[in-house]
């Protein structure tokens, strides 16, 4: 139950304060202020609650697919708010009478509480498990045990969590502060496609999307159970088998952004219509 | 005699073929989850098929059904069947455990190249 805890905070909750980390770098202190990362947070564990409580109704709706189509949808929330805020944090000049730079951080936020959503209610469901076996009439030295195994592995796990968070941020920003940051958006535009093209596994899942073979195999030098595994693939979506299906989805995800930045970037420059501290970045 | 047929017939003996590879190819196989144990603990599927399957839920709490090699994880709830599809999968053997019992709840699952497995 220790390990497990530890894998669940891996698997569940990295990937949210990479997110946050990627957020706090990328997007200006004054646009994604402390006040929209609290409310996201907050609005996040509400919706991640609500889809807790209602689990069991929602996976049996659309022929017991309810809950993978669910999750489908939240990440497409996700990765297209995303995709606005990579474009309108990079280009603010576009389209500022359809999204003003105000609006920015309220979609950094939508796309926030999705992601905490998606994870947030898979984790309820391991707490929500580990409550009724404790409150069952089990032998009460087992029942001990399972307890304080859980609240360690909550803490080690919170604590590996927060650790990796505080540094990676801190590489973020020294990369921004060396002029590097377009480092730190391909950084985030991969963690971008990794979250998004969970959703290939999800409609495989569900006979709504073809799995095909996988394309190769990394299972001889890293696994996905492994620790390396369960970082990578919340850093960067890792697979150590990807299907042809998922390969395509995750680089189609990774290169719209960039293709629609250098697109719109070229139309800006062309119209002579970018600010000239935009020109200075290009 | 092939140029005599009709698109409506062909549009027909499609129809039925599509139909039929369906069945073909969607073998069902069933694994039950009792007393935070899966059975059968090994279970056998062809290679290079997609196959259905269907898990039961016996037992009093939630269990997630997940495979890291299989790249399923799926949650099922007391007393509930839950479906996923598997494959089509290369010969070779790919464990899955129940998420919240890792240390009962564990099984695999065995791609084999003979089609008529059970």
């Amino acid at each position: 139950m220790l390990i497990n805890t530890v894998v669940l905070f891996l698997r569940d909750l990295l990937p949210l304060f990479i997110f946050i980390c990627y957020l706090k770098a990328t997007l200006e202190s004054q646009v994604f202020t402390l006040k929209y990362q609290l409310i996201s947070v907050v609005f996040g564990i509400l919706v991640a609650a609500l889809l807790f409580i209602i689990a069991e109704p929602l996976s049996e709706c659309f022929d017991g697919r309810g809950t993978e189509l669910t999750k489908v949808l939240l990440l497409t929330i996700f990765y297209l708010s995303m995709l606005v805020v990579s474009i309108k944090s990079e280009l603010p000049s576009l389209f500022k009478k359809l999204v003003p730079s105000k609006l920015v951080a309220k979609i950094a936020a939508v796309s926030f509480v999705s992601l905490i959503a998606v994870n947030g209610s898979s984790f309820l469901i391991f707490l929500d498990v580990y409550l009724q076996l404790n409150m069952s009439p089990l032998d009460a030295s087992v029942a001990d045990n399972q307890a304080l195994n859980v609240v360690i592995g909550f803490v080690v796990g919170l604590g590996i969590c927060v650790s990796f968070s505080v540094l990676f941020l801190f590489i973020l920003r020294e990369l921004k502060q060396l002029n590097k940051l377009w480092l730190v958006k391909t950084g985030l535009f991969l963690f971008i496609a990794g979250q998004f093209s969970y959703i290939v596994s999800q409609l495989t899942q569900i006979d709504m999307l073809s799995a095909g073979y996988p394309v190769v195999n990394f299972s001889q030098y890293i696994q996905d159970s492994s620790e390396y595994g369960h970082i990578l693939h919340a850093l960067i979506g890792f697979e150590t088998s990807p299907s042809f299906n998922f390969l395509l989805v995750y680089f189609i995800s990774f290169l719209l952004p960039i293709l629609l930045l250098n697109t719109l970037r070229f139309r800006l420059q062309s119209q002579n219509k970018i600010a000239p501290q935009y020109k200075e970045d290009l | 005699m092939f140029k005599k047929l009709s698109p409506q017939v062909w549009t027909i003996l499609l129809t039925v073929f599509l139909t039929f590879q369906t069945f073909a190819e969607t073998q069902v196989f069933y694994l039950t989850l009792e007393n935070h144990v899966f059975t059968p603990s090994s279970l056998e599927i062809p290679a290079n098929k997609k196959v259905k399957v269907i898990i039961h839920n016996k037992d009093k709490v939630p269990e997630e059904f997940d495979s890291f090699e299989l790249n399923r994880e799926k949650v099922i709830f007391p007393g509930k069947k839950a479906v996923i599809y598997v494959g089509p999968l290369p010969a070779g053997e790919y464990k899955y455990f129940g998420e919240y019992h890792p240390n009962s709840a564990r099984g695999r699952i065995i791609v084999k190249g003979d089609a008529n497995v059970n």
